[in-house]
């Protein structure tokens, strides 16, 4: 029975880097009224994706990052597939350099996000630019970016948290 | 699980290095043609969007709640730190409104008189439901809001949005118990208006920037600064004369600040006005008889004698 039930909770705490993700999308639509903001929320999904790929790739799969960003992108009411695209693509390049940062400090961490958000978020810019053939305004955009930048170091302290209070011991999917 | 080290963990294997290999191309092949698939089959995508939306809407008004109450201790502060230039504005403001009361009482006796005269219809009655925004668009693309009411509550597809000060934005997508706002922002929003002052039409074109752009206004307008914009009526869906929102700069086209304030929504009122229901109801309401009813028993066309 107790075997039975540490493999349960094992399997849930497996689930603990989806679950957070969801709850960050959750959190980034929520209807904080921020001056001189205008609506613009962090990328939570970005920050949570590349956090749980660098340090628990195997829990975070990239059909998990492509889940997230479908999510994302049915509540958030913007094309369909954009986030899943910009998510899967963050997946592979936390994957990618996983072994670099898995033992560098948290700077070369946040360098790193700084890069691939800065990457991605204009990429998405473009699409949906193209998408409409017409350049949407770049002050939402330039805002999201530093937003995210800013925000990156509380949620990376808040999912290390959760790491080591519920992955712990070898949990494996 | 024994079974699996038989033969098909040998041909599995090979397949399934190969799909892991192609998992990522996979993957993006099948977002890139998501979005495709939503240029495409709008109906389908506001179907998924509207039931993600019912899922997710308990837990959104749960968590919204604190937030509305956060956002509530805020404004209090606010209020707070500048409550004698508040109240310096109130009392000049209502100096200023009960004049207008007067001008209203008089107006609204000439206006009784007049309909008299004319034996017009009542105004067309609309009813309201309230609701409270639980997620905004959480992106830098879209300019929409999340209302926890739908379709349950009597929400439909279309309907006008009214915040504290005027209208908001139409509702796009319409589930059980939620439902989405195209804020007037937005970019694929489109709403047609008039000049208060004049009554010129013209479309306003939101371009996701805080300030809407007013198009295809008549050569013969002459838009200015602080002129105020209503909504025009035209296409049915709504009403004529909701306040809109303000011209605000004429340099480079015309630009406009909406009246109600897009970055704090809280609780907004979805207008149900919905013509065919109300011209099922009492046709007269919409379409009053071209003859009074007097003239209507008699023969339409005098007899000669």
């Amino acid at each position: 029975m107790s075997a039975l039930l540490r493999q349960t909770s094992r399997r849930i705490r497996a689930l603990l880097p989806i679950f957070s993700s969801v709850g960050l999308v959750l959190f980034g639509m929520l209807p904080v009224g921020l001056p001189h903001f205008d609506n613009v929320a962090p990328a939570f999904a970005l920050m949570a994706v590349f956090y749980w790929s660098i340090f628990r790739s195997d829990l975070m799969t990239m059909a998990g990052a492509f889940l997230i960003g479908l999510l994302l992108d049915l509540l958030s009411a913007g094309p369909l597939g954009l986030n899943a695209l910009a998510l899967v693509l963050v997946h592979e390049l936390g994957m990618a350099q996983r072994k670099v940062f898995l033992g560098s400090s948290f700077l070369v961490n946040w360098a790193a996000f700084a890069l691939v958000v800065g990457a991605v978020l204009p990429a998405g810019w473009a699409v949906v630019s193209a998408l409409h053939w017409r350049l949407l305004p770049t002050a939402p955009l330039l805002a999201q970016l530093l937003l995210s930048l800013a925000l990156y170091p509380a949620v990376y302290w808040i999912l290390s948290r959760l790491e080591r209070r519920w992955l712990r011991t070898a949990v494996t999917a | 699980m024994a079974r699996r080290t038989g033969r098909s963990a040998w041909i599995a294997a090979p397949i399934r290095a190969l799909l892991q290999r192609f998992a990522f191309l996979l993957l993006l092949a099948t977002a890139v043609g998501l979005i495709l698939v939503s240029r495409i089959d709008r109906p389908l995508v506001e179907r998924s969007r509207a039931l993600v939306a019912d899922i997710f809407e308990p837990v959104l008004s749960a968590v919204a709640q604190p937030v509305a109450a956060v956002n509530a201790v805020v404004g209090w502060v606010d209020d707070i730190l500048f409550v004698h230039e508040e109240n310096f504005r109130l009392r000049t403001e209502n100096a200023r409104l009960l004049q207008w009361q007067e001008v209203a009482r008089r107006l609204e006796q000439d206006n009784a008189s007049l309909r008299r005269l004319l034996s017009a219809g009542p105004d067309l009655s609309n009813s309201f439901v309230t609701g409270r925004v639980i997620a905004d668009g959480g992106g830098s693309f879209v300019r929409t809001a999340l209302l926890n009411i739908g379709g349950k509550d009597g929400v439909k597809k279309g309907q006008a949005v009214i915040g504290e000060g005027g209208y908001v934005g139409r509702v796009a997508e319409v589930g059980y118990r939620a439902s989405r706002i195209l804020l007037l922002t937005d970019l694929n929003s489109r709403l047609p208006v008039m000049l208060q002052e004049g009554g010129h039409r013209a479309v306003l074109t939101g371009d996701n920037s805080p300030f809407p752009r007013l198009e295809y206004l008549s050569g013969a307008a002459k838009p200015a600064v602080g002129m105020h914009v209503v909504t025009s009526g035209d296409g049915g869906q709504f009403p004529a004369g909701i306040p809109v929102a303000e011209i605000v700069s004429l340099d480079g086209g015309v630009r406009v600040r909406p009246l109600v304030d897009l970055g704090r929504l809280d609780f907004l009122r979805v207008m149900q006005f919905d013509e065919t229901r109300i011209d099922a109801e009492d046709p007269t309401a919409v379409l009053p008889p071209l003859l009074p009813p007097q003239a209507q028993a008699s023969p339409s066309t005098p007899q000669p004698r």
